[in-house]
């Protein structure tokens, strides 16, 4: 009897799975689906005549053809929120991944009693760590100094084809943005496991030697950057230290430069100028350019 | 009388978890005052009032018919725009006291692209989760605010041309209550011809956000938006927002692995202070700044517990 009726629930539980999975794969379809048709539409409507194609005419009967899909995603997410209300699927535990074991540890063990094999390897993943985040500002220096050449060189900028200009230039911005963006997500990973391999490291030398967690003397063993990373540890600190002065400071400069400003622009015509701009029809926002 | 009221009770503990929390009803209020000229749906035309001297907080096409203020984007780069003729200080201003008292609360609670975007993303459907690549990319609104909002129009003062680039090429709030607003009624039906390939491009740009906010926690505030780029340099010195207490904090990163945006801690940049980690902290280390005003954050995904791995508790 049990065993029937625990059959019955892992049959139950496996149908409402698949009802879910069924439900995912075609409210993502349908999503995309969509979206493509909309633009290809409204590219088609674009590419159907030289001069104004955009007609109501137009827009209805190529709207139309796509009135079945569009119609069915709104019956689609009603479905959806039904199913997650009648048969809502366990809640999934999500994993919380942060640095806390490692910071404990590489604060309470000192590199400098790790056998020589063990301290070279330690040593070498937080060099590699602070070379991979040196090399990351870089390319990220590097990404902006190329970005502010191209944006800031005026013979990048014609009036007499404003899209083009525009284009080049987003041609050039973007693929550097990404470049470093990549670069920034490839070091982060690099450093992550890196922090893992450290952990790993220092977990095995406390198995074999307890006397190491004495608390670290210094984070690289190399006067010059241990000494950089104890300035920036005290000044890290002074800043904690005042750090409800300084927002204070902080927060009265800026409302007084704000107001300062607020009265200087109202006075100059500034006020004026949005108000100018706000009651006419923005044609640049709308797509007439 | 005591049955009656019972039911009700009972009634209300059933429904409540599905009524709009109390920052969904604030998003909602600052939508529909934002865009109180409910008059221009009905007669396409937009409001031309007083009003408009002032910029509404969040991102707001002022050329939506139902626009009561001006968009500080679009106000921003027309000032920029005419920076040859006369400084930029009232923008600045606005930019900066909204800012300094909101700080990225106002996309949190006051953006009504934002809000669209919240209520897109409630549709049930996988959804991308947040990782090493999307906090890399939230970097990408930074590259917009500088190309789009700041050089690009400020170069062209010297070609004398007038190109508001983030509006003209980017923005979808101005597709969406801009262009389809106003186009959608019949008294502009003139305009409708006047149509070509940068709406083309831009209702491209409008769809390929809608969808992607339905897989993607708001793709557009993370990924594209400038405002909130601007906004999210005052993330820590604003009256109002979410902060956390060092001295309980535990480092246990529930809060971190709960939030939906990119944040690295509560409070930093992309943190919106939507307020949704403050019931996740086990210490109760995260509250709001300024005051004893308090929002129950019931949005929390139902979906996702999180959970502190037992061994790392116990290396720790």
């Amino acid at each position: 009897m049990e065993n029937a009726t625990l059959n019955k629930g892992i049959d139950r539980d496996k149908a409402v799975k698949i009802a879910h999975i069924v439900y995912a794969v075609l409210i993502i379809g349908l999503a995309i689906a969509v979206g493509v048709l909309f633009i290809v539409s409204c590219v088609d409507i674009y590419n159907s005549q030289d001069v104004s194609p955009f007609t109501t005419a137009a827009i209805e009967s190529h709207f139309k053809a796509i009135a079945a899909p569009v119609i069915a995603f709104p019956c689609l997410v009603v479905v959806g929120f039904v199913l997650h209300f009648v048969f809502p699927l366990s809640a999934k535990d999500a994993k919380v991944e942060n640095d806390k074991a490692y910071a404990t540890l590489s604060e309470r063990v000192d590199v400098a009693k790790l056998q020589s094999a063990e301290q070279k390897a330690v040593l070498n993943e937080r060099y590699l760590r602070l070379g991979t985040s040196i090399g990351s500002v870089a390319i990220w220096l590097a990404a902006l100094v190329i970005i502010l050449v191209f944006a800031l060189n005026p013979l990048n900028y014609s009036k007499a084809d404003v899209n083009g200009s525009v284009k080049d230039l987003a041609l050039i911005v973007f693929p550097s943005a990404i470049v470093a963006m990549g670069m920034s997500f490839v070091a982060s990973l690099s450093n992550k496991l890196s922090k893992k391999r450290e952990l790993t490291l220092l977990k095995s030398a406390i198995k074999q030697n307890k006397e190491i967690m004495s608390g670290a003397t210094a984070f690289y063993s190399a006067n010059v950057l241990d000494k950089a990373v104890q300035l920036v540890n005290q000044l890290k600190a002074l800043l904690s230290k005042y750090e409800d002065i300084t927002v204070w400071v902080v927060r009265a400069v800026v409302f007084v430069v704000a107001v300062v400003l607020l009265v200087l622009g109202i006075l100059n015509g500034g006020m004026a100028d949005v108000l100018g701009k706000a009651i006419r029809i923005c044609t640049e926002c709308i797509g007439l350019g | 009388m005591d049955k009656i009221k019972d039911f009700f009770k009972n009634l209300y503990a059933k429904v409540e978890k599905y009524l709009p929390s109390k920052r969904r009803l604030i998003q909602l209020y600052s939508a529909l005052l934002f865009n109180a000229n409910l008059k221009g749906f009905t007669t396409g035309t937009i409001y031309k009032g007083p009003l408009k001297n002032i910029c509404t907080p969040g991102l707001n096409c002022y050329s939506c018919p139902g626009a009561a203020m001006a968009c500080p984007l679009g106000a921003l780069q027309n000032s920029l725009i005419a920076s040859d003729k006369r400084a930029p200080y009232y923008m600045i201003a606005i930019i900066l006291l909204y800012g300094l008292i909101f700080g990225r609360w106002i996309c949190g609670f006051l953006c009504p692209f934002g809000l669209i975007q919240d209520l897109v993303y409630k549709i049930k459907s996988p959804k991308v989760k947040k990782s090493s690549v999307t906090r890399a990319l939230s970097g990408l609104k930074y590259v917009f605010l500088l190309v789009f909002v700041i050089i690009i129009p400020l170069m062209f003062i010297m070609e004398d041309s007038i190109i508001p680039a983030f509006c003209k090429y980017v923005c979808p709030a101005g597709t969406l209550g801009g262009a389809i607003g106003l186009l959608a009624n019949p008294v502009n039906s003139e305009l409708l011809t006047m149509l070509g390939g940068l709406f083309t491009w831009k209702f491209v740009v409008l769809a390929v956000v809608l969808v992607m906010s339905v897989f993607s926690y708001r793709f557009f505030c993370r990924f594209i938006c400038p405002l909130g780029a601007l906004y999210s340099l005052f993330n820590k010195i604003s009256f109002i927002g979410i902060t956390y207490d060092k001295g309980n904090c535990i480092d246990c990163g529930k809060c971190v692995t709960h939030c939906k945006m990119d944040i690295k801690h509560v409070g930093d940049r992309e943190c919106i202070s939507c307020g949704e980690c403050i019931p996740v902290c086990p210490t109760k280390a995260i509250s709001w700044k300024g005051g004893k005003f308090k929002l129950h954050a019931n949005e929390i995904e139902p979906t996702l517990n999180v959970q502190v791995d037992e061994k790392e508790k116990q290396d720790a």
